[in-house]
Order: C-alpha cells, then structure tokens, then sequence
C-alpha cells in the first residue's frame, strides 16, 4: 500500500475542493400534510451539496446533506420542536455565469425527521423526492470573462418536493434559499 | 407564469437529451492497392490549398490542461495547409500540417469521411503545430475535453464539424489544383540558437543520449547541445511542361523542425499560430515575392513538428510581441535553407504505409526481451506542476506544501515510478475512452526522405532512437532514403513518449509519457518493422504475428466527454454595426505608430470572421506592398471582442505595421475595416492625417483587452435607428 504523505493530501485536497463544487444554502422552508393527521411547519433549512462531475452530462452527479427546523403552525402552534435531517443523491445543474440563468435539479432525500404526532412528537424515517430550479444571480458573462479557475457564484433556489414520514403521513415541502456554490471552469 | 413554466418544462426536457448529436465515423477499412512499384521514381503531380480553420471567439484554447484560457479574440488566423501528392504510378498521400494544439483521430476521420474515395485514411496525414493557441472541443477522448481539459471543457460537434470541413474541402481543392511538380529537399543542422532543452535533468539520465554534432563555434556548453538542430524543408515548385529544369512558381514548402511553438503564456485568451504562424507567414510571404507576377498564387508554407517534447523556444516575456521576433527569427533560418529553384527533380519515389494498433496491453520484442504496454493510460503526478517554463497555476499550490519527487520508487505496477496524478482516483482516467488507445503510425518517403508519423510528442532522445532504428533498417536495402524524419503529434495524440531513462524522473515529460517506462522501445520497434514493411515482406508478418495488420483502418470507440456549446453557430437576430472610435496609441517607437479601431458589431457566430480577410487596411492602390501584411491574414491585427451592450457587441482591433509597410502605407489614405455589409470604416488615415491619441481607456481596449463595465466616453449616444447588417464582403481588392 502507497504510503499517502501530507503534500499528497493537499493535492488531493485542493482537487476535491475544485472537483466537488462544494455549495451551501440557507433558507426558509416548510411543509404540509396532504395525509394522516393535519399539518403545516415552516422553519428554516440548511443544505450543503457536493457536485461530481463523473456523468458526461450537462447535470453532475450531486450528494449532499439538509437540516431543517420546523414550527408547527397548524392545527396549532407549537415550539420549534420539529426537524428533518436528511441525506441527498441526485442530479443538479447549476447554470454557470456564460449560461441561461435557470437551472435545475432533483434529489432523492432519505433521512430522519422529528414530527408531532396527535399528542406527541415521534422521531422516525423519512423518504423523499425533492426537486429545484437555481436561479443564477448576477447578470450573465461571455465565456472569455467566466472561465475562473474557482470562484463563487450565489443562487437563489426555489424548491419543492414530497416527503413521506415513517408509516404516519406524507407531506409536500417547499423551500426558498440563497445558496453559495464554489465552482471551476475547468469542471463541466 | 405560462412562459415561465415553459422554460422549465423545456429545460427538463433538454436535461434528459443531454448528450449532444454525435457522429460516428464509418470505418474506412483497408488501405486501397496502389498500382505500380513503390520503389521506382515516379513523374510527381502536387497540389496545394488553404483551409482557415479561424472559429470565431468564445470556445476555449487546449494543452495547458486547467490553464487553457477561454478565447475573446485572435492575432493569427489558424491555418491547414494541405499538399497533396500524387505519382504517375498511382501512389496518394496527403501531408496536412495545421496549426492546432493537437490532433484528433477523430477529426482525421472525419476528413477523411468527407473526401472519400479520391483519399483513403491511411493516406491522410495530418499533423498539428501544437500551439496552445488553438481550439480544443473536437477530441475524441475524455480526458482531452473533459475535467481539468480547459478552463471551458467539453466536446462541441459544431467544432469537430466545422473543422473537418473546412479541412476536406481543402484537401479537395489540393486534390483538384494538383500540377506536375518539383520537388528539392533541403537537409542540415541550421536550427542553432533558437532553442534549448526544457528537461536536462531527465535528459542527462539517458544512457544513450542524442547529442547533437558539430556545432557552431558559438556553442560552449554541453546543455546546448542537448537540442535537436536539424532543419530539413521540402519545397515544391510548379514545373514548367515547355523546360524540363524549368519551373512556373512555388506551389510552396514544408519544414520539419524540432521545438515547441509555445512562447505565448497560458494567460493567452488569443486565437493564434504562436512562432510557428509566424514561420509560416514569413516564409510564405518570401514564397510570393518569388512567384511569377501576374499570376494568382498562394504559396504555402506548412510546419511539422519533429522529436520536440523536451525543447522549447529560447524566450524570455512569453507575449505577442515576443512569439513575432521570435518566430522571425527562426521564419529567417528556415527562409534561408531553402533549396534553390533549380535543384528539384520532377520523378521521386512516394510510397508509404499505415498501421494502427490498440497499445493498451501490446506486446513486442527488443534485443530478446519480451516487453508488454500498461494495461490503461495515465498521467503521472508531475504533470500537475506543468513544464518547467510554463508552470501551471497549480503549481504554486503544490510548492507551498512540497517539492518532494513525483515518483514512487517503490511501487511494482506496470506504469512504475509514475505516481498517479489523481491518487486514489486516478482509476477514473482508466476506463476506455478516457486517453486514445489506438494509435496510428505511418511512414512515407517523399524523394530520398522517408518520413515517420507519430501521434505523439517525442523527446528529442526517444526520437533519435526511433530514427536511428530506422536508419539501421533501411540501410540494408538499396534505393532505401537516406534521410528519416520524425514527424510528430500525427493523426492522434498521446501526449509525451520519453525514454525508459527520462522516465524515471518523472518529470513533465516521463509524467505525461500515457503508457509506461516501455513506451519509447514501443514506438522504436513499431516504426522500425513499419518503414522495414516497405521493403521487406518479412516486416508485415512480424507485425501481424503481434496482432497488427498493415493498411487497416479499423472501428474506433471514441470518448467524447461532457457535451457543451461553445456558441460559435448561435446567431442573433437583429446585429447592430456601427464604428465606435479611432485613435492612435500613445507611445509610438522608432516613428512606428499603432492604430486603434473599436466598433459594434454582431455575436461572435455572426461576423465574418471565417472569410478572410475580415479586418484589414483598405487603400486604394499599393501593389507594392503584400496584401498579407495590411489584413489580418498576416500578423498585424490583433483583434478582441469585449462585451455585449445594449446596442451590440464591442469588438476592437490594433493594427501594428511594420516599417516597411507604414513606409509604403503612409504616404496615401488609408481605412481600417471591418468586412461586412454595411462596413465599418474609420475615416482615412495618412503620415499627415493621423487619427487623435487614444485616452488611456481606449489604449487599454487594444492592448489588453481589460474589461471595463464603464462604457461612458467609449461609446456614444444610443442611435435612433440600429443599421440592419448582412455578412460578408471581403475588405480589400488589393
């Protein structure tokens, strides 16, 4: 076995870093039960994607993860003692300065959720699908002034999606975010 | 709210259609019979075309990996030049140089698609310059339009399509213009001076070096002669049917020399030929002072690069101005060695012979030993830093933590001491289509010279050694030429073949050398049985008994990478031209002013910039001077396109004369134009009517292309109504 030695990791790292397009989003969001036991949250959700490039594709190969805090609005309000957690594997195309500002992507979600049930609140599984639509911000640059080696680059994400919490309820949830994206040039 | 959902609808759409039309090339199966005995001189026909391969801005430049920058203008057009060789006796061989990064097999294919049947593909040889100044986007291998391939990577079949038929259509033209010819060789060690060895540490591990003879009293140090100084050219003439000795004019001329074209910095965002145009243009600038008056002529002048992986030009600023005295100075040495008119001969032997093979896993002998190519191809960790006088900009990084060796001295693969570039990843670059693996080599003799295609950069050292080997067979026969060539980056590109010695440095070379120590012996003995087959039976079976079999052409599975649209056929609707300024640079040298025009004009796909010449000096009458040297067919113009306003796109060209030409220039009005209908022109200029000099902001447009979002004071008043524009229309009648 090659012994990996601390200049190799740091190429390796800095490659991850330009090779993943590494972004993160923070936003509002929320749910509604369209089954079981009715139910509207909203909160606030945080997601940190990672893109590979390995399809010869338009859209990358994304995984990543989503955190949300949720207060129960309806039937009554609650603290903020609801979350989600989850992980995500899906496609994302996240239209860069030189391209139509609107992009595209789609997840599927499993994780775990804290929801109140009835009289009390329940930690179980949640699976879902959840799709969005990144909105480059900024206008848009010819391809000879956005070939950066890495840089930054914001959206703003509107998503929605379906959630299924355990055997209990299924819900539509929705979200808005700013999302914060390191990007290359030199990954498609 | 409707249109909206459309676009999403469509965008989804278009996300499960990812994958962009591709072509697939037909394969051109075996090589035709050629009537005839290749051995006898034979009554030599020659034609010669242009195709301007010249795309618009936009796509990306290739070979600095992650550095290649995304294009916005260009200096030099970029050129094929095609000489088509034809015998009485029935023999066909296209010599195709082009000024490109690399070649594509996938493009030769596609060439060759399109000109069948008067061409087989194994009787096309297209070879690239390898300036980093050309386009990218047309391989047919992942890694080469891939991740890390560019700084906009991608495969665009606009490109590939673009390219192959500007190329056919050249080569048709060559096949059609062909006419009873001369032909002269020119072979010596002129190239003194111009270059060095970029990798002397590698270099110095060879056991068995090339070390090149005789040199110039100049030459003290041992590292200067670690260069290859040969300087060889071919030139062409039309013969005269009325004088046997007589000649009607050059059709034009090939030199093979051995360097990098690459003094242009991996800053460049310009479209151009680096040194290489620049010995292209002089020569042929020489070649028309030489032909017949009267008479329409296009003298070509084509560059093939020989056994240069490890030398480079001697330069010191790596921009523009540096890549035309450089290229001056070698246009000058190459100018100078070529053969007088008289000494051609209208008969010569053309033969030549074709072969590919799947190198991954090929198996071959030398001096009893039975040796076995990697199993995939791979770059090594050295590659990441770049070469050693073009850094990349990862190299910075990596210096900050470690300048440890590149290689791994205890490891026991295949591609040993080679550390994989992407560590524990590296696997990803093993999968079929991610590098070319099926290599074409070909030989051909032109006269008393046997050339030997090989679709990769040789160092100088792994090239001596092919050539030596070949010289060795070829001795044994009579009548067999008595010069052999290396002529590199053919059909294909695999990047660097270094010797097993260089290898274990992993250095820039060895690192980029695909597949493994074993490569350099591989090459060695594969040309050596190909040049052997055109005299001796024997050499074919050799070759078949290791799986290859001569004059195939055979499928090939490309890789073709992420799909992308470069833009360069995204037309617009409603184009505005208008001239915005004119003015005349500030510092002005030696009395040689520089000119600076900018305008509105349409989408880089929308102007004419594919019809040259596009930009020029339009004056009434100057027979004198050479129409190349006032449009940008030349090297005069640097032309940049900026950014989009509301009423067009900002384009700005710098016309820099030379002194012989603003000495015959100035005296009469002159014009800057853009070609297009309506033209945009800048009001006459003269010695006595020079435009206003530019303000620091519109110097900066020109020189730099520096990109402002202040237009204020550049460009006026919106106008009323925008002028309704139509492509093309040349600009000069010169």
């Amino acid at each position: 076995m090659m012994p990996i030695e601390p200049p190799d990791l740091a190429l390796f790292a800095a490659l991850a870093l330009l090779l993943s397009g590494c972004s993160t989003s923070l936003g509002i969001a929320g749910a509604k039960a369209v089954s079981g036991s009715r139910a509207n949250q909203v909160g606030l959700r945080t997601m940190a994607l990672m893109e590979v490039p390995v399809l010869d594709t338009r859209a990358n190969l994304t995984a990543g993860l989503s955190a949300s805090v949720l207060e129960r609005t309806a039937p009554e309000s609650s603290a903020w003692g609801e979350w989600r957690l989850g992980s995500l594997l899906g496609l994302s195309q996240m239209p860069r300065p030189n391209e139509f500002r609107l992009g595209y992507e789609a997840f599927l979600s499993a994780g775990l959720a804290r929801y109140q049930l009835a009289t009390a609140p329940r930690v179980g599984s949640a699976f879902g699908l959840l799709a969005g639509a990144p909105i480059r911000l900024g206008r848009q640059l010819p391809t000879w002034r956005a070939d950066e080696l890495i840089a930054l680059q914001f959206y703003l994400v509107p998503s929605v999606g379906i959630e299924v919490l355990a055997q209990d309820r299924a819900e539509v949830v929705w979200g808005l975010a700013i999302r914060g994206a390191f990007w290359s040039s030199a990954i498609p | 709210m409707r249109s909206w959902l459309i676009v999403v609808v469509g965008a989804i759409l278009l996300a499960c259609n990812a994958h962009s039309e591709r072509w697939e090339p037909r394969v051109p199966g075996p090589a035709p019979v050629t009537p005839g005995h290749g051995r006898a001189p034979s009554a030599i026909s020659v034609g010669a075309a242009r195709a301007d391969l010249t795309l618009p801005p936009g796509g990306s430049t290739f070979g600095y990996a992650p550095d290649s920058r995304v294009t916005n203008g260009y200096w030099t057009r970029l050129y094929c030049r095609v000489f088509y060789f034809e015998t009485d006796a029935g023999q066909k061989l296209a010599v195709v140089p082009c000024e490109l990064p690399a070649m594509s097999l996938l493009l030769q294919r596609r060439v060759a698609e399109l000109v069948a049947p008067r061409l087989h593909a194994t009787q096309l040889m297209m070879t690239a310059t390898h300036t980093h100044a050309g386009p990218g986007h047309f391989f047919g291998a992942r890694q080469f339009t891939g991740v890390f391939s560019s700084r906009f990577p991608g495969f665009d079949p606009d490109v590939l399509k673009i390219l192959s038929e500007r190329i056919a259509d050249a080569v048709n033209r060559a096949i059609d213009a062909k006419q009873p010819a001369k032909l002269s060789w020119h072979h010596g060690s002129e190239f003194w001076g111009l270059t060095r060895n970029r990798s002397l540490s590698a270099y110095r591990l060879n056991r068995d070096p090339y070390v090149a003879a005789d040199p110039p009293a100049s030459v003290r140090e041992p590292a200067e002669r670690a260069i290859d100084p040969s300087l060889d050219v071919l030139r062409i003439d039309r013969a005269d049917p009325q004088h046997p000795e007589g000649t009607l004019g050059p059709i034009g001329s090939i030199s093979l020399l051995a360097t990098h074209p690459t003094v242009l910095r991996n800053t460049n965002q310009l479209y151009g030929g680096d040194v290489m145009g620049v010995v292209s243009r002089y020569v042929e600038s020489r070649l028309r002072s030489e032909s017949k008056s009267g008479c329409e002529t296009d003298p070509l002048h084509g560059v093939i690069n020989t056994n240069a992986g490890d030398l480079v030009p001697i330069w010191s600023t790596g921009d523009v101005a540096e890549a035309l005295e450089v290229g001056e100075r070698m246009g000058e040495r190459v100018w100078s060695v070529h053969p007088d008119v008289e000494a051609g001969t209208r008969s010569v032997v053309l033969d030549s012979r074709y072969m590919e093979e799947e190198v991954t896993g090929a198996r071959f002998a030398e001096n009893g030993v039975d040796y076995r190519m990697c199993s995939y191809g791979e770059l090594g960790a050295g590659a990441a830093r770049g070469s050693s006088e073009h850094h990349s900009y990862i190299s910075g990084i990596l210096n900050m933590f470690s300048t440890s060796p590149h290689a791994n001295y205890l490891a026991q693969d295949c591609q040993a001491p080679k550390k994989p570039l992407l560590g524990l990843i590296s696997s990803i670059t093993h999968a079929h289509g991610a590098f070319p693996t099926r290599l074409p080599f070909a030989v051909a003799t032109i006269g008393d010279t046997l050339l030997t295609f090989v679709p990769m950069e040789m160092t100088v050292t792994a090239g001596y050694h092919a050539r030596r080997r070949i010289e060795n067979v070829l001795q044994r026969f009579d009548g067999a030429p008595s010069h052999v060539l290396i002529a590199g980056l053919a059909n294909e590109y695999v990047e660097y073949v270094a010797t097993a010695d260089e290898y274990q440095l992993q250095d820039y070379e060895g690192s980029s050398t695909l597949f493994g120590p074993s490569s350099g012996r591989y090459v060695t003995n594969r040309v050596g049985l190909l040049a052997q087959s055109l005299y001796d039976r024997s050499a074919a079976d050799s070759l078949r008994a290791w799986g290859v079999v001569l004059g195939a052409a055979n499928a090939i599975e490309f890789g073709y990478g992420p799909p992308i649209d470069t833009g360069i056929t995204n037309k617009s609707d409603d184009v505005h031209r208008q001239l915005l300024g004119t003015c005349r640079m500030p510092n002005v040298v030696a009395d040689l002013p520089q000119f600076c025009m900018y305008w509105f004009d349409g989408a880089p796909a929308d102007v004419a910039i594919d019809r040259a010449p596009w930009i020029g000096a339009r004056v009434a009458s100057a027979p004198e001077i050479d129409a190349h040297d006032i449009d940008d067919r030349g090297l005069a113009f640097v032309t940049r396109i900026h950014t989009q306003l509301d009423e067009g796109w900002v384009w700005s060209t710098l016309f820099s004369p030379r002194a012989a030409t603003w000495n015959a220039l100035a005296s009469r009005p002159f014009s800057i134009v853009s070609g297009g209908s309506p033209p945009v022109a800048s009001s006459p200029i003269s010695k006595d009517h020079l435009p206003a000099v530019c303000t620091m902001r519109q110097a900066r447009l020109c020189t730099t292309g520096t990109e402002t979002d202040d237009w204020t004071g550049l460009v006026p008043a919106r106008p009323k109504r925008p002028v309704p524009y139509t492509r093309g229309g040349r600009i000069n009648s010169n």
